[in-house]
């Protein structure tokens, strides 16, 4: 079942077009994650479908229209930063929230426990740091058991440690069975957790699908030699293999994914070249990130 | 409405500035009128003596004065405070994502003012009430009530107060400038203004004012019968008939009200 549906969506602020005709379907349980670079059109496309921008034209529909204006009950998202009331401390805020989406059987404690937080329950929203305010933001999410939930770079700012726990409770999030939408630069993250990815950039969409279909058959190899350039003549000559970049004392290129390292290792060792670095590996999301953004 | 109204406490129980505005607008109201007893020992004519600041019936007149400058300081300052202060917080934003539509959103802020005007209204009734029975001499149970519908300007008053604090508050949505528009159209546009239009007009056109014609709802009481006793060049009427101005104050405040909505539906937040 489709869980949201976007068509031809289209944000101009003056002269600037911030998306242009973005088009998008989310089936119920997919984890999305909507990559592109800074100022790509990502939040602007999350604040529209979120009700709190307008869109200049195209529409959106969540959950069929079975929910009317009132689908948001059914979503929990941060955008941006976490947006509490300072002066209230975590579980008041919570009750506001509670009290918004109309649940009042959440277990505010569990929740607090969940994002580890039950021991600064009582502290004033002012009083915590980024990690915390991301983490009451995500508990908040959660709150009325929505079908969807929507974190807008929710690692922005943090420490590693606090990237890393921020990462544990996506993780545990995700795993819970619900449709997950997230736009963020951790890459390798969204490879990990994300089953479709949906790439933008200048507000435009460059590609969306599953991750398996948006990552290349390639494989990345990197090699190095004494005699660099003849190593660099030698793979240039070679018609299956592409896309050669010299970096330092390596060469990396891409190959289909049929061909093995040893078949490389041979083709040097009967030119005459000892290899001193070999090194294979799969592409990963944020070579393709990059590769499709350039181009 | 009730689960709109609950939320919106939940939101400024604990807000400072607003504790502390609702406290200062409790405690000023009966007090500003109580000081006159050591301030104005002997009142300059035409006013008779100081009794007649607690005495019924005019304690409604003159407390209903003091109110007007507490409720546009103060309940003004207040409802400016709740709206920018949600802006600044993005939590106006974040309520919205979380679930409320526009509507109730809208709604939610109404209802607060509604019922500070009431609130206010309450203690200006209250306040009158056991000032006047405790000067007024030969106490007279009719007398308690004979007020020319005090309460009903007091609470027409402040809800145009207020509803124009919620226009500007929304149109500008930041607190520092809205603050100084409201107290600037207020204290220094309009009254230019109506000394503009009173020197080339030379007739009641300019109490017609947005601002000016609330304010008539509880004006100075002295000002009713300025008439009788001030010369003036020009024979104007310096106030409204209290029943024009309860009239016009409410087509004011829906105006007011109207035009923040339509602001509000149309705007992103």
């Amino acid at each position: 079942m489709s869980v949201l549906r976007i068509n031809g969506l289209t944000k101009h602020y003056g002269p600037i077009t911030a998306l242009d005709k973005l088009s998008l379907n989310i089936e119920e349980g997919n984890i999305y994650g909507l990559l592109g670079p800074n100022g790509s059109g990502k939040t602007t496309t999350l604040g529209i479908i979120l009700g709190i921008l307008a869109q200049s034209s195209g529409h959106f529909e969540w959950f069929g229209g079975k929910y009317g204006d009132k689908y948001r009950m059914r979503i929990g998202a941060i955008l941006e930063t976490p947006n509490f009331y300072p002066y209230l401390n975590a579980k008041k805020n919570l009750q506001i929230v509670q009290d918004i989406k109309n649940s009042h059987d959440d277990d505010l404690d569990f929740l607090l426990e969940n994002v580890n937080l039950a021991h600064r329950k009582k502290s004033k929203f002012r009083a915590y740091s980024l990690g915390m305010k991301q983490r009451l933001a995500i508990a908040a999410t959660l709150i009325g058991e929505p079908d969807v939930v929507i974190f807008d770079e929710p690692t922005n700012g943090l420490d590693p440690e606090g990237i890393a726990e921020v990462r544990n409770i996506l993780k545990r999030v995700a795993s819970t069975g619900k449709t997950v939408i997230m736009a963020s630069h951790l890459l390798d993250e969204v490879e990990k957790i994300c089953s479709h990815v949906a790439i933008i950039k200048n507000g435009r969409l460059l590609a969306t699908g599953p991750v398996g279909s948006i990552l290349s058959n390639d494989v990345t190899v990197e090699v190095g030699a004494s005699d660099m350039p003849r190593l660099t003549e030698l793979f240039s000559g070679i018609d299956w293999i592409h896309t050669i970049k010299k970096e330092n004392n390596i060469i990396e290129f891409q190959m289909p994914e049929d061909h093995t390292a040893q078949e490389i290792n041979t083709i040097a060792h009967n030119s005459g070249i000892i290899l001193n670095h070999l090194v294979c590996r799969k592409r990963k999301l944020e070579e393709e990130f990059l590769e499709i953004t350039n181009n | 409405m009730i689960q709109l109204l609950k939320t919106e406490y939940k939101k400024f129980r604990y807000n400072s500035t607003v504790s502390l505005l609702f406290v200062l607008f409790v405690l000023l109201l009966p007090t500003v009128i109580l000081s006159g007893k050591s301030i104005l020992k002997n009142p300059s004519p035409p006013l008779p003596s100081n009794t007649i600041f607690y005495e019924f019936p005019t304690v409604w007149e003159y407390q209903g004065y003091v109110g007007n400058w507490l409720v546009f300081f103060i309940l003004g300052f207040m409802v400016l405070h709740m709206f920018t202060s949600e802006v600044s917080f993005r939590t106006m934003r974040q309520n919205i994502i979380t679930g409320y539509t526009k509507k109730e959103y809208f709604t939610a802020k109404l209802i607060v003012i509604v019922c500070l005007a009431l609130l206010a209204t309450g203690i200006y009734t209250i306040s009158c009430q056991v000032i006047g029975m405790i000067h007024t001499p030969g106490f007279d149970f009719e007398l308690m009530f004979d007020n020319n519908w005090a309460s009903v300007r007091f609470f027409i008053m402040s809800m145009g107060y207020m509803s124009f604090a919620f226009l500007v508050a929304n149109f500008l949505r930041r607190g520092g400038l809205s603050m100084f528009l409201y107290f600037a159209f207020a204290l220094i546009l309009e009254p230019i203004v109506k000394g503009i239009m009173l020197y080339f007009l030379k007739n009641e056109a300019m109490n017609y004012l947005p601002l000016n014609t609330i304010e008539d709802n509880m004006c100075f009481p002295l000002f009713r019968t300025s008439s009788d006793f001030i010369k003036s060049e020009v024979d104007l009427e310096w106030v409204h008939d209290m029943n024009v101005a309860m009239g016009l104050s409410v087509v004011y405040t829906l105006i007011f009200l109207w035009l923040a909505w339509v602001r509000f539906k149309k705007s992103d937040v």
